[in-house]
Parts: C-alpha cells; sequence; structure tokens
C-alpha cells in the first residue's frame, strides 16, 4: 500500500516515509488569538512534522512522551511534550517578528518567505478603506505593478486592472479567483473578502493555465472559525456628487455665429399669427455650438418660444447659466448594508453574508440596486473526511445605465462577456455628450427639464429653426434620462462544492466541482418622436447566460523531515465554458409608439444569437521543498489540451522552477536587518485561442427583400495555430530593518510574450485584412518597489505607511514576418494607437505640430496657424512609473486613513477637450487676449489669439488668428494638440473613524465591538497634466474617451458593530 | 488497502480524463456561421455594394454638384487617405468566391443550383469589372492580378491603370460573350438575371471606359469604343442599370438617412448646380433640388464657403422625388452613352452626328428624370448657353454631361478630370495642401506598413500618393 503511494510521490520527483503513531490534533494561535496559518510543528528529533492550514489546525501523530517542536517565524519557538490528551492547542507567543503568510496559487497558504516570487496581499481592512463597493477599485495605488483603469461611477461600471503593464498584445485584464473558482470582480462582496493576494509573474501564475499570462488575483473570503460565534453589521450611508466638470465659458451663447439673426416673417411659409415677431432677435438653433452672440442680457426668442406652451411667442433675456450642467446632475444618497452571521464547532463551520447595495446615480433617474448572498459551509464528518459548500449569489439590476462614449447618435452598448448590443440599448451619450462637447452655453437646465409637450411631442434646445421642431443633432438630456431609458439585470451563482480525505496527516485527496455562472438580460427603449431611430422609436433586448464548470481533482502532500519540508500537490482540471447570447432590435423604428417590443419592429429586426463552447483538461503538479527555513526550491509542471486549437496542436506543456533564500537565518541576531531573503523564478505561460477560430466561415448579412445574403469574412483564420507561449523570469529581494519598522520588497522581471495567437493585418488586396497567425514577441521589464514604515508603536499609537512604486515598459520586439505595425485602435482622421516594432507598445501616431529644432518651440504658418505633419509618433499610452501611498494611523481607539495614487507620464487624447473647445464650451475659447481684448473679436479688431511659436526662418510668430477658426476648423483632429500626459496624483480614499472603546459596551456579552467613521471616496484629484477638468483616471478606455461622465465623489458615515 | 484503493481510483481518474483529453469532437466548429457558401447569396451580397458606389456624396462634392451645409469638410478636400478595403474583402472578394465555386470540378455541379456555371461567372466577372474599374478611376494603380489571393500572397503588387484598364476590356468583352442561355442565375437583385441587360450594360460600361481614354491613347480607346457598340449597348432609358433601395431600414436611400432617418441633412445641392439650372431655366431643376424650406425658394448651399451663416433650412435640399427611402440611384445611364457616343462623333472616333446626339444625350436625361416635354425640351436645346456649336461642343457635352450626371458623382468626377469641362472654381478654404481640386484619391494608410515594398514601387511609378497626382488616364 505504501509503495503505492510512495511510487506516486517520486513521480513527483521527492521521496517521503511515514509512520503510523498516536495522533494528535491541536490549534496554534497567536497573542491575539488568531489561528496562525503555516506554522510548523515538528517531532523533536525526528523528520515528523506537519504545518498548520488556514484555521491553524494542525493535525500530526507522535508517541507519548515526545516533545512537539511549534514554530513560527515572527514568534518564540515551544515545545510541548506530549502526554495522553489528543488535542494539543498552543498559543505561540508574539517574538516582534510577524511572520507573514500569503494565500498563493490553488488557494494554498504559504509563508511568505518560502515563495520565490512576489505575492503581494491585502487583508480586508485595506480594501475597505472607504467602503468602495468595488473591489477593483478599492486596489487604485495598493499593490506596486498594479494599475486600475478606472471609469465613472456614474455608469456603475467595473474598472479594468492592468497587472504588469501589457502581456499581450490587445492587452488583458487579470483572472480572478475566489476561493478557488475562477469568476468575475464584479461579483465579489468586498465586505465579504478576507484577503486579496495579486499573483504578478507567470512564476506564481503557471498553475493556472492559459488565462493567467496578465496575472492572478486570489480572493479569500471570510469564513467561520472553530468555537466562533459572531453577528456583524457594517452599514454606510453616503452622498454622492459630481467631483469634477470641465472648465466652460460663459460669455457666449449658442451659434455658429457671434451676429445676431433676426426673424424674417415670410407669408409663404409662416402663419400670419406670427407677423408681429418679425425683426425679432434669434438664434441659430439649429447649431449645437456656442460660437454665438455676446451673452448681453438682450432680449431674444429662444428655442422653447417656438414650441408650444407658456413661452411660445415670448422674448427672453439672454443671460448667463453658469451653472447649467452642475444642476443638471442629481446629489442622491447611497446605502451600502452588510449583516453576516458566523458560527463555528469542532465539526462544522458556517458563515452565511447578505449585501445590500443601493447606488443612486448623479445622472438623474439612473440607479443601480445589488444584492449578496453568501454561505460558507464547512463540515468535517470525520475527522480525516471533510465536506465544503461554498455559494455566492449576486443579484444586480441597473435602471438607465448612462452612456459615456462620443456622440448623440453613434455609440454602442457593450454586454461585457455577451459581445451583443447596439445602441439602442444603452448607446446613446446625450448627457455628458452634450455638456462637454455640443452644447448652447446659456441655456437654462429648468427649460430642458420642461422635455415634453402636453401633446406628447418633445421639446428640445437643439431645433431646426422656428418652423422646424423637430431635433436636430440632440433631444433635451431629460429626454434621453426619462423616455430613452433602459433597464439591466444579471444574476450570478458562483461557488464550489468539494469533498477532501485525509489519509494520513500529510496526504489529502480532494475533489471539487465549482460553477460560476451568470444570467443576464437587458431592454432599451427610444421613444418614438425623439431624436434617433429616425424619430420612429426603438426597442432592444438582450439576453445571455455564461457557464463556467471546473471539475477538479488534486492529491496533496505536506511533511517535515527534519530540516526539510515538502509540499506537494497533484491534480487534474476539466474546464466546460458555455457561452449563449440572444439579441434583438427593432429596424426602422416601432409600429405601434409606446410599444416596446420586438414584434412592432417596423422591418425585419435585426436579430443575434450566439453560442460559444470550449474545453480545456489540464494536469498539473508542484513541488515545493524548504531546508531548514532558509533555503526553498519550488517546481511546478502543467499540460493544457484546448478544444480551440487545431486538433494535432492542442497540446501544450509549461514548467515553472523558482527558489527563495532567507539569508538573515545565515546572519547573527542584529537590531538593525530584522529580515532578509533573495528569490527568483522563471516560468512558461502557454494560451490558447477564442472558439472557432480554425475552420473557414461565410457571413450573412440582412436579407435584400426576399434575397438572401452571405458574405465573406475579413479576416482569414488558420488550421495550424499553435499555443501561444510567454516565458518570464523574475528576481528581487525583500528586506526588513530595525525590527519591521521599515519593509523593502523589491522585485525585478522580464516577460516574453511570443508567439501569441493574433489577428495579424494583411493588406486588404489580399481578399482579408487580417489572417489569424502565431506570431509576435511582446517584452515586458519593469521594477516593483514596495515599502512599508511603521515608524511609531506603541500601546496607543500605530502609523503604519505603505508605498508601493513600479516602473513598466512593454515593448513591442518583433511582430510577424514583413509586418512592422500592428494597429491597435484609431480614431477621428486617422490617429491610431499602435504596437510598432521596436516601439514601446501602445504607440499613437498621428497628425503631429512641427518643432523648431533651434527654439524647441511649435512652428507656425504665415497665416499664424500651426504647421503639422501627417503620421508621426505621438508617443506611448503607458505610464511611465506609477505608484500609491496607503497612509494608516491609529491613536487610541482613533482610526485615520487615507489612500493616493499617481501616475507619471504616458499619453491619453481627449476628446472631449477636443470638442470643449471645437464647440466654443471650453473656457480656453472665450475671455481676453494678451492686449486685453476679447479673444473672440476679429483680428483686424485686435482680437483673436497669438499662437506661441515661431516661424519656419525661427522668428517669434507675430500673425494673430481668428479663435473661432482656430479651435473649429484648424485644431479639429490635430491629435498632437489634444495629446496629454496622463500625469495625476489623486486622493482616493479618506476614512477618519472610532473604535468604541470595549469597555463602554457592557459587559461584553451582546455587542463586542463598535466602529463609527466618516468616509470619502474620490475626495480631490490633486493634479492633473491634463487639466480641463478631465479626470483621466476614470476614462472610459485606456487610451482615449469620447464623452467622458464625470466622476463622483462620495462622502458618508459608516457604522459597523459586531456581536 | 483503502488508501490504495482510493489513490488507484484518483490515478484512474486523473488518466482517464487525461487520454481524452486532445479529442473534443465538433465543439470547435461555429454554430454562429454558416460553414458552407451559396454562390447566390454571395451574388446578393455582392451587390448590394453597388448602391455605395453609385451614390457616394464625395465626388458629388469634389465637381460642386452638392455641397456641404453645416460642417464644411469634404467640400474643402480634408480627407486624403481613402480606404479601398472593403471592396477587396467585400464584392471582390465574395464575386471570386462565386467564379471560383463555378470553375472547380468538385463544386461547380452544386453551384450550378443557383444558375448554370457560365452565366453566373459571366455576371460575377462583368461586376468585379465594375468595381475595379471604379477603384482605378478613384486610386490608380491599385493590386489586381495579384489581389484576392489570400494566404498566397498578403501583399500584392499594384498594377498598373493601363493594365487593368486592358484587362478589363477583355473581361467585359469576353464575359457578355460567356452567357449560355443556360438557368437564370438567382440572386440577381440588380437586373433579375436577365442576360441580355447584363451583356448592354457590359458592353455600355465598355464604351464609358474606352472613352476615358480619349487623351492618353485615342487608338486604342477609339478600336475599343466601336468595339463595345457593335456588341449591343443601350439603345433606350428602358436599359437605364439603376439600384433600388428598398423601404426597409437596412437597405434605405443614404439621403432619405441623412435627410429623414438621422435629420442631419448634411448636404444639399450647391449653388454652382443650382444657379447654373436657374440660369438655364432648366427643367431638371425640380427633379433635383427642393425648395428652402425656410423660405419656399430655391438656393443652392453656397459652395465650401467657411464658416457657415445659413441652416439647412436656408438652403435646397436635394429633391424629395429622388430620395424616397426606396428611391432606385443611377448606376449607368442611356444619357451618359449618348453623351459619350456625341463626344466620341466629335472626336472622329465614329461616324455619328455629334449634335445630334448631343441633343438626344439632353432629351435622354429629361426624360430619365421625368420632367421632360417637347416644348421645354425645343427651347432649352436652342438658348444659347446650349445650343450645339462644334467650336465649343466639348464643353458643351462637358457642362451637360455634368448636368445628367446629378447624384452620379464618381462618372462625374472622372469625366470631369478627363475633360475639364465644366470650368470649376476650386473652394476657397481648402484643407488640402495644393488648395486644387483633387484628382485621385490617396491609398489607404495601412498600405505603407502592410505592403511597404509594393506601395513604393507604386509610388515611385505613379507619383506622390497624394490628391493631386493624376491618374494614368487624365491628362
Amino acid at each position: 500500500m505504501k509503495k503505492v503511494v510512495l511510487s506516486l510521490l517520486m513521480l513527483l520527483g521527492f521521496v517521503g516515509f511515514a509512520a503510523a503513531q498516536q495522533k494528535l490534533t491541536g490549534k496554534i494561535i497567536n497573542a491575539q488569538g488568531e489561528p496562525m496559518v503555516g506554522a510548523s510543528v515538528l517531532v523533536k528529533g525526528t523528520a515528523t512534522g506537519t504545518v498548520t492550514d488556514v484555521d491553524g489546525n494542525f493535525a500530526i501523530s507522535a508517541p507519548k512522551g515526545a516533545t512537539l517542536v511549534v514554530s513560527f517565524v515572527g514568534a518564540q519557538t515551544q515545545e510541548v511534550t506530549v502526554g495522553s490528551e489528543s488535542v494539543i492547542n498552543v498559543t505561540l507567543a508574539d517574538s516582534g517578528l510577524l511572520e507573514e503568510v500569503v494565500v498563493t496559487q490553488l488557494g494554498i497558504s504559504r509563508a511568505k518567505k518560502s515563495l520565490g516570487y512576489t505575492a503581494q496581499d491585502l487583508k480586508a481592512d485595506q480594501l475597505t478603506l472607504a467602503r468602495d463597493a468595488n473591489v477593483a477599485n478599492a486596489l487604485a495605488g495598493k499593490i506596486a505593478g498594479v494599475q486600475v483603469l478606472g471609469q465613472s461611477g456614474a455608469k456603475f461600471g467595473t474598472p479594468n486592472i492592468r497587472v504588469r503593464g501589457v502581456n499581450t498584445l490587445t492587452g488583458g485584464d487579470p483572472l480572478y479567483v475566489v476561493d478557488g473558482t475562477p469568476t468575475d470582480i464584479s461579483q465579489v462582496n468586498v465586505d465579504d473578502v478576507e484577503s486579496l493576494t495579486v499573483l504578478k509573474g507567470p512564476a506564481a501564475t503557471a498553475l493556472y493555465g492559459n488565462r493567467a499570462s496578465s496575472g492572478v488575483v486570489i480572493i479569500t473570503t471570510k469564513r467561520a472559525g472553530k468555537n466562533e460565534s459572531k453577528f456583524e453589521i457594517n452599514q454606510s450611508t453616503t452622498f454622492d456628487q459630481v467631483s469634477l466638470l470641465p472648465k466652460l465659458q460663459n460669455e457666449y451663447g449658442g451659434g455658429y455665429s457671434q451676429d445676431w439673426e433676426t426673424f424674417t416673417y415670410n407669408a409663404a411659409v409662416h402663419p400670419a399669427s406670427w407677423a408681429s415677431f418679425n425683426g425679432q432677435k434669434i438664434l441659430d438653433y439649429s447649431a449645437d455650438e456656442s460660437w454665438g452672440p455676446k451673452i448681453d442680457g438682450s432680449l431674444h426668442r429662444s428655442a422653447f418660444s417656438w414650441q408650444p406652451g407658456a413661452e411660445f411667442g415670448q422674448l427672453t433675456p439672454f443671460s448667463a447659466n453658469p451653472n447649467n450642467v452642475r444642476d443638471f446632475y442629481n446629489k442622491p444618497l447611497s446605502t451600502n448594508t452588510n449583516i453576516s452571521f458566523s458560527k463555528g464547532t469542532e465539526s462544522f463551520q458556517t458563515r452565511i453574508s447578505y449585501t445590500h447595495i443601493g447606488t443612486n446615480g448623479i445622472v438623474p433617474n439612473s440607479s443601480q440596486g445589488r444584492d449578496f448572498i453568501s454561505a460558507k459551509n464547512t463540515l468535517h464528518m470525520t475527522k480525516n473526511f471533510t465536506a465544503n459548500l461554498n455559494i455566492n449569489y449576486t443579484n444586480t439590476r441597473t435602471k438607465n445605465r448612462p452612456a459615456d462614449q462620443y456622440g448623440s447618435s453613434g455609440g454602442t452598448s457593450s454586454t461585457g462577456a455577451y459581445g451583443v448590443g447596439n445602441a439602442i440599448l444603452f448607446g446613446y451619450n446625450q448627457t455628458a455628450g452634450s455638456f462637454n462637447q455640443w452644447f448652447q452655453r446659456q441655456l437654462r437646465i429648468e427649460d430642458l427639464r420642461d422635455y415634453k409637450n402636453a401633446d406628447g411631442t418633445f421639446r428640445s434646445w437643439n431645433i431646426g429653426g422656428p418652423t422646424d421642431a423637430k431635433p436636430k443633432y440632440w433631444d433635451s438630456p431629460y429626454t434621453q434620462v426619462y423616455e430613452n431609458t433602459n433597464n439591466l439585470r444579471s444574476e450570478r451563482m458562483f461557488g464550489d462544492f468539494g469533498l477532501a480525505y485525509s489519509f494520513t496527516d500529510y496526504l489529502k485527496l480532494s475533489g471539487t466541482v465549482r460553477l460560476d455562472l451568470d444570467n443576464s438580460n437587458g431592454e432599451g427603449r427610444i421613444a418614438a418622436g425623439t431624436l434617433n431611430e429616425g424619430g420612429k422609436g426603438g426597442f432592444a433586448n438582450y439576453s445571455g447566460s455564461a457557464k463556467e464548470m471546473n471539475y477538479e481533482a488534486m492529491l496533496n502532500f505536506n511533511k517535515t523531515f527534519d530540516k526539510l519540508s515538502v509540499t506537494a500537490n497533484a491534480g487534474t482540471n476539466l474546464r466546460k465554458n458555455e457561452l449563449r447570447a440572444y439579441f434583438q432590435s427593432t429596424v426602422g423604428g416601432l409600429t405601434t409608439p409606446g410599444f416596446y417590443n420586438i414584434g412592432a419592429s417596423k422591418d425585419r429586426p435585426n436579430v443575434v444569437n450566439r453560442l460559444f463552447e470550449r474545453q480545456v483538461s489540464s494536469v498539473f503538479g508542484n513541488v515545493s521543498l524548504g531546508y531548514n527555513n532558509f533555503f526553498y526550491v519550488e517546481g511546478s509542471v502543467r499540460n493544457d489540451w484546448s478544444s480551440t486549437l487545431p486538433k494535432e496542436n492542442n497540446s501544450y506543456f509549461y514548467p515553472s522552477v523558482s527558489t527563495s533564500i532567507v539569508v538573515s537565518e545565515l546572519l547573527p541576531q542584529n537590531n538593525i536587518l530584522t529580515y532578509a531573503k533573495v528569490r527568483g523564478g522563471f516560468a512558461k505561460v502557454g494560451t490558447d485561442v477564442d472558439p472557432y477560430q480554425i475552420y473557414p466561415i461565410y457571413n450573412i448579412g440582412n436579407p435584400y427583400g426576399s434575397n438572401p445574403v452571405q458574405t465573406m469574412p475579413s479576416r482569414l483564420l488558420n488550421q495550424n495555430l499553435k499555443p501561444g507561449l510567454s516565458q518570464s523570469i523574475e528576481a528581487g529581494i525583500d528586506l526588513k530593518f530595525l525590527k519591521n519598522k521599515i519593509g523593502v520588497e523589491f522585485t525585478y522581471y522580464k516577460n516574453d510574450n511570443k508567439d501569441q495567437i493574433i489577428p495579424i493585418p494583411t493588406a486588404p488586396g489580399s481578399g482579408y485584412t487580417s489572417a489569424l497567425i502565431n506570431a509576435g514577441n511582446i517584452q515586458t521589464k519593469g521594477l516593483e518597489l514596495h515599502l512599508n514604515f511603521n515608524p511609531v508603536k506603541t500601546k496607543t499609537l500605530d502609523w503604519n505607511m505603505d508605498f508601493n512604486f513600479d516602473r513598466s515598459n512593454s515593448k513591442v520586439v518583433q511582430l510577424a514576418e514583413g509586418l512592422t505595425n500592428y494597429q491597435l485602435g484609431s480614431t477621428w482622421r486617422g490617429l491610431t494607437i499602435n504596437a510598432r516594432e521596436g516601439e514601446e507598445w501602445g504607440l499613437f501616431v498621428g497628425r503631429k505640430i512641427q518643432i523648431d529644432p533651434a527654439s524647441g518651440k511649435r512652428i507656425v504658418g504665415a497665416d499664424g496657424h500651426y504647421v503639422y505633419d501627417l503620421n508621426q509618433n505621438l508617443g506611448s499610452v503607458l505610464p511611465k512609473f506609477k505608484g500609491g501611498f496607503v497612509n494608516s494611523l491609529n491613536w487610541k481607539d482613533i482610526v485615520f486613513r487615507f489612500n493616493i495614487d499617481f501616475i507619471v507620464g504616458g499619453k491619453f487624447f481627449s476628446v472631449t477637450r477636443m470638442f470643449n473647445a471645437y464647440a466654443g464650451l471650453a473656457e480656453e475659447t472665450a475671455g481676453v487676449n494678451e492686449l486685453g481684448k476679447p479673444k473672440r473679436d476679429p483680428v483686424a479688431n485686435g482680437g483673436g489669439i497669438l499662437l506661441d511659436g515661431v516661424t519656419a526662418d525661427g522668428k517669434q510668430n507675430t500673425t494673430r488668428v481668428e479663435t473661432q477658426e482656430f479651435y473649429e476648423d484648424r485644431m479639429f483632429a490635430l491629435h498632437d494638440y489634444w495629446i496629454y500626459d496622463q500625469t495625476f496624483v489623486k486622493l482616493r480614499e479618506v476614512s477618519l473613524g472610532y473604535n468604541v472603546p470595549k469597555k463602554l459596551l457592557g459587559n461584553g456579552k451582546g455587542l463586542k465591538n463598535a466602529y463609527i467613521g466618516l468616509l470619502v471616496r474620490n475626495p480631490l484629484l490633486l493634479y492633473s497634466a491634463i487639466g480641463g477638468g478631465i479626470d483621466i483616471s476614470e476614462a472610459e478606455l485606456y487610451w482615449t474617451e469620447g464623452g467622458q461622465l464625470p466622476p463622483v465623489r462620495s462622502i458618508g458615515l459608516n457604522l459597523r458593530l459586531g456581536f | 488497502m483503502k488508501i490504495f484503493n482510493k489513490s488507484m481510483f484518483a490515478l484512474l481518474v486523473a488518466a482517464s480524463m487525461t487520454t481524452a483529453c486532445n479529442d473534443f469532437g465538433d465543439i470547435n466548429i461555429s454554430p454562429n456561421s454558416p460553414a458552407q457558401p451559396s454562390t447566390s447569396s454571395l451574388l446578393t451580397g455582392a451587390l448590394t455594394n453597388v448602391g455605395g458606389v453609385a451614390t457616394a456624396m464625395v465626388p458629388c462634392l469634389y465637381t460642386q454638384q452638392f455641397g456641404d451645409v453645416t460642417y464644411i469638410e469634404e467640400s474643402r478636400y480634408k480627407t486624403v487617405n481613402f480606404d479601398y478595403a472593403g471592396f477587396y474583402t467585400g464584392p471582390l472578394n465574395s464575386l471570386q468566391t462565386i467564379i471560383q465555386l463555378n470553375t472547380d470540378a468538385i463544386t461547380k455541379d452544386a453551384a450550378a443550383s443557383a444558375g448554370s456555371n457560365a452565366n453566373q461567372i459571366a455576371t460575377a466577372r462583368i461586376l468585379k469589372a465594375y468595381f475595379y474599374l471604379n477603384m482605378t478611376d478613384r486610386w490608380g494603380d491599385i493590386p489586381y492580378s495579384a489581389a484576392l489571393k489570400g494566404n498566397e500572397n498578403f501583399t500584392p503588387a499594384f498594377d498598373k491603370q493601363q493594365d487593368i484598364y486592358t484587362d478589363l476590356f477583355k473581361e467585359l468583352k469576353e464575359a457578355q460573350a460567356q452567357f449560355d442561355g443556360g438557368k437564370t442565375v438567382s440572386g440577381d437583385i440588380l437586373l433579375s438575371g436577365n442576360t441580355a441587360r447584363w451583356k448592354k450594360f457590359a458592353n455600355t460600361l465598355r464604351a464609358i471606359m474606352a472613352l476615358r481614354l480619349s487623351k492618353v491613347d485615342a487608338t486604342k480607346g477609339k478600336a475599343e469604343f466601336v468595339a463595345a457598340l457593335a456588341d449591343g449597348a443601350f439603345t433606350s432609358n428602358a436599359d437605364n442599370v439603376q439600384f433600388k433601395y428598398l423601404a426597409d431600414a437596412n437597405y434605405e436611400h443614404p439621403l432619405y438617412n441623412n435627410y429623414i432617418t438621422t435629420n442631419r441633412k448634411d448636404f444639399a445641392v450647391s449653388d454652382v448646380m443650382v444657379n447654373l439650372l436657374v440660369k438655364l431655366n432648366d427643367p431638371r431643376l425640380a427633379a433635383f433640388a427642393d425648395k428652402a424650406t425656410g423660405t419656399n425658394t430655391y438656393r443652392g448651399v453656397p459652395y465650401a464657403v467657411f464658416p457657415v451663416t445659413w441652416k439647412a433650412q436656408d438652403v435646397s435640399l436635394a429633391a424629395t422625388s429622388m430620395r424616397a427611402q426606396n428611391s432606385a440611384a443611377n448606376v449607368l445611364t442611356y444619357a451618359q452613352l449618348l453623351f459619350a457616343q456625341a463626344e466620341a462623333a466629335k472626336l472622329g472616333w465614329t461616324s455619328g452626328n455629334a449634335k445630334t446626339l448631343y441633343e438626344d444625350a439632353i432629351k435622354a436625361s429629361m426624360q430619365q428624370w421625368g420632367v421632360y416635354t417637347d416644348a421645354a425640351y425645343a427651347s432649352y436645346i436652342a438658348q444659347v448657353d446650349v445650343v450645339y456649336s462644334d467650336a465649343k461642343a466639348l464643353e458643351l457635352i462637358g457642362t451637360q454631361r455634368w448636368i445628367a450626371l446629378f447624384y452620379q458623382g464618381y462618372e462625374s468626377w472622372a469625366e470631369w478630370r478627363r475633360t475639364n469641362y465644366p470650368a470649376l472654381t476650386p473652394a476657397a478654404k481648402p484643407l488640402n495642401t495644393s488648395g486644387k481640386i483633387p484628382r485621385r484619391m490617396a491609398y489607404p494608410t495601412s498600405e505603407p506598413t502592410l505592403n511597404k515594398t509594393n506601395y513604393d514601387a507604386v509610388v515611385a511609378r505613379q507619383g506622390a500618393d497624394v490628391q493631386e497626382t493624376k491618374v494614368w488616364w487624365d491628362k
């Protein structure tokens, strides 16, 4: 019997033996009563030993009278003699050196010193600093090498996260694993999170397979402890408001020209009753720009004075409304309430948690309600046999998600993984997309609020003219939020059911079935009579289901032989993904206005249904050997078989190896260098491709009448694809000084992402614009520094500062043969973002203003305008340097914390700034020039602007240009001018709270702890290079935005009670 | 034994999963797209692209038939590079596939269910020639003989326009003779599989093409012109080829979309066109333009004037009658052929009577636009600015052809480039550097990076990749 086990273990590359003796169990806790994870328990003088599990429990066999040596780095080693008892609980005293334990791959808790790679982690209190409901947002600035690409809170979205720069040609998000189950970060309830670990390099991610090539975020949720009984309430209420708006001018109103127009009565087209209007001042209502007349208070006919209602025929003063945009946005209250129940005995532990988050949007009539329910159950059926059931359920209801892309009529809506949707669903940006880009500055928000006539027709500020009340480019923003609505719902369930059997104290077999299931649906409406869908109304709906199943079996070996500790795992995994998406939208309008149904589609509705399936089978194993608590080496292997690759190439193998040496173990005890470790690793990770990228297909189109339509695909698929393979090296050093007062973690890494499966662009003459091949090498190199200072730690004062810095560079070393540039995206008039051979990834190429080499100044032509060249290098989108700072101060019972993050360098193209100026809305388009004359006055009268530049002969420019022509005509799509450094410093979160002293809580039988605090999210953008009221940390895309929704600031109260 | 059994079980589970690992059955066959082509559906798909060519607005702006209303851009020559990828990946690759499926021994029998192999091939060849002609007239030298080869050639070389013309003459000549009277082609939404009409379309197109060579190779032009007529071209407006838009938002007329569906009204008939038609008292004015809604008068939009001082309601939009949701767009007309014949006669290529052909062309155009009356026509052709004069024949033909080609932008632009008639004044505040009306469109910006060697070669041969470089036949 043992031989079989032994040969199995030998297969994994090590030898072990076992001795059957008296069985002992126990729990190791620290001075604070918390379980110590990964503490070593050794039978003195033998090779028998074990390590405690996540709950601090251990099981070991030892003869009566033997001595157990219980040790843990950072704690004083203790020896216990085995008597007749079968349970031994030990409390280890703090040695002043904290042993750090992190949860790493496969959900295994490991002593940090044994790891040959970085695994930076965050505990619950660091994540919930200001109770951001989104785990991804809460990461900003807290982990070195992690960049949070945030989005405005106004749209209830989830940010993207980039770990260690860009690891694939098109960039990718990390894999999120919650208690071993891969799922989506947005589905994680922050209040349930115990800890979060980011595994950055492939050395750490090798065991997660092909989805881990952009890193892994491992989340461990809270569970009940043995003999624990706890009831907790955590409630916060916040007051939300716009935190930043673009700077707008208030001197000129709507129009394309400063000259007032007057109404000319024409009996041929106007009713006779309008004769008296002849000669009245009118605006160009069809203009959605503000190059119009000076706001001088003169009596004029507003757009609404031509529409039915009290204002019809009235003259009103043409006056400024500086707060019209700000007044549009609401200042709602939002709540976040969690209750949790934990109960545990020796034989079962259960934690049940419920959270309700009610977020009211700053955009009127928008809101999101979320409910999270989770249950974590462990049953110890016998001493050796454990059953686990973990269930998480999330229900999300979003009402009227605002769009933040460009345009009143051009956006699209994304349904995430389902990849379906069109503008009807929620793509029209008629709020921020109007205010900051296409608007008339003088409008009164009260006039806009009155968006509907008594007869059901709609009112707009942007009409064709006195006789044409149809909206030209824009509805009232209120029409958008109250009539063109959307309703999105999703239900998600994820969790696992697992059984584990311990054959001995060192050998465990477990089998787990993991499920992640999403069901989403949504609908969008466009009211008949509004701007879009030809004014005929529209309706779209979708539903989707995405299911991932993982069937996992794992054999786990964990034993210490004298000075040698061995941890080994061997396992197999079968993953099945199935995604179904259904989408329908009306075409040509609704046959029955107000009846929102696909059956009301005037023309053949647009229908999409899709199914994607994928299977990946895997076997894997890893072994970690530790010698004498100071030398560790670890190796892993994995082989995947993916259904998406051609059969002959669908198997791929990848290994990793890493080592760490705790150098300080060799040094004499001293008071300066407390701890020192060097580490290094090498790893490979294989990747497959999306489903259906192998065999040729044809596309079907909308039938022309009764004739079916087929077209050729523009991408040539490939039956000879191979798996992609990235490899990386990583090395680092961890130091602690002055008894942990100063901690330093420094890491260098280099990833080579080779042979990626990418659709390389091909010359269109080939009949295809892209072809799928294996190609490329993106090389990412970087440095990461994590610093921790704990300058003061006394009974009353504990001050902790955590700094993260990182520098990363992602260079396109090679694309494909004959290919030197891969276009990642493009926007206005040929601005492209590219992966270009030999350059940094994310290179902007577009129109660049010429620079005079002598003076370094921009060159202007004889007409006084900038001179530019086409297709010039405009810099990379990737930041040069970034980081964050978390400050935490505990003084007696008061807790004060804040979090700052920053980015230096990297470029960004702002469409909002471009059109804000183009349309004469921006502050910079008005005011006076250096002569003290209004900029908008004609150059001939001393107006206009003088560009700071030199002419081709190097002389300082003296030719003034007309302001309107400059911004509206010349600067449009002069990309260089609207590309900014991303550099910003942002105060993200602040919290100030009071832990009610235990003595005030009574006898401790009821209320055990209580906390009350103030919190602020998004308090202040301390510095931003882009300026102009744009917050680049919350952009819709990593390189550009089309119509930015404003960032949201939340100020509130937080109350936590524990019973 | 217990442990043994369980360990073995675990190993067996692992082993069974491993052996099953690399066989996933048909899971990777897409259920979302057809794996099999249908030649009739591919033909319909290719034909839906004809409308886009026929109704393109940019060349209408270049030749000043239309003007921009609010955003004064293409009328000031803003865009330099135009993309042709949609032609190659769209209709051309589809038509190439149709030809291939009707040629390959393995597929041709199955393909014949959608029409005889010969009929399908002939139809596809004519249509391919139509698209390629439009492309070479726009960009000059383009990938042709090395194009549409998929992974055999991802960097196709550019053929000289002269060689492309030579081959297109051959293709059109062969294709129109290839119809075999077999099963009618299905999926033909342009000419309903009517082979007689396809032949006339091919031969008329060949005649128009031949006249393009009037300045660069008159000898070949004349020979091809005469041969094309001999093979049988249009004989009346009934032969006109039109692309029919549908009362379906998926296939609605582009001006209906711009004016009604999106309410943008970005383009209006230019003052250059309106003023001329008013001056000539041209009955086609009402067929081309509406009165401005704000004033109830005809007013062409001031051409390429910036900044704007008018609104859509102040200017004449294209006539309601020509831009209903399901209006048809002109692809190739009898009037075009008559103008070509008039010019050919004037050039001495044929023995026809230039004056008669010129007047017939005007008459055909008026009939085509539905505004013909004997009286109006008689007084129209008698007026001093219209009446035929041998001395000014080319200018008269050029100006009248420009009117007749209203909203047939690419034809109008090609004829203007070839003849320089009518005399057009370039935009006052151009956005291009030369300030001249474009003579070609620049290649898509992807070519210099994706096809550099061939791109460099074509630029060296043809001239700079700019709007001002003239294509081969433009002298």
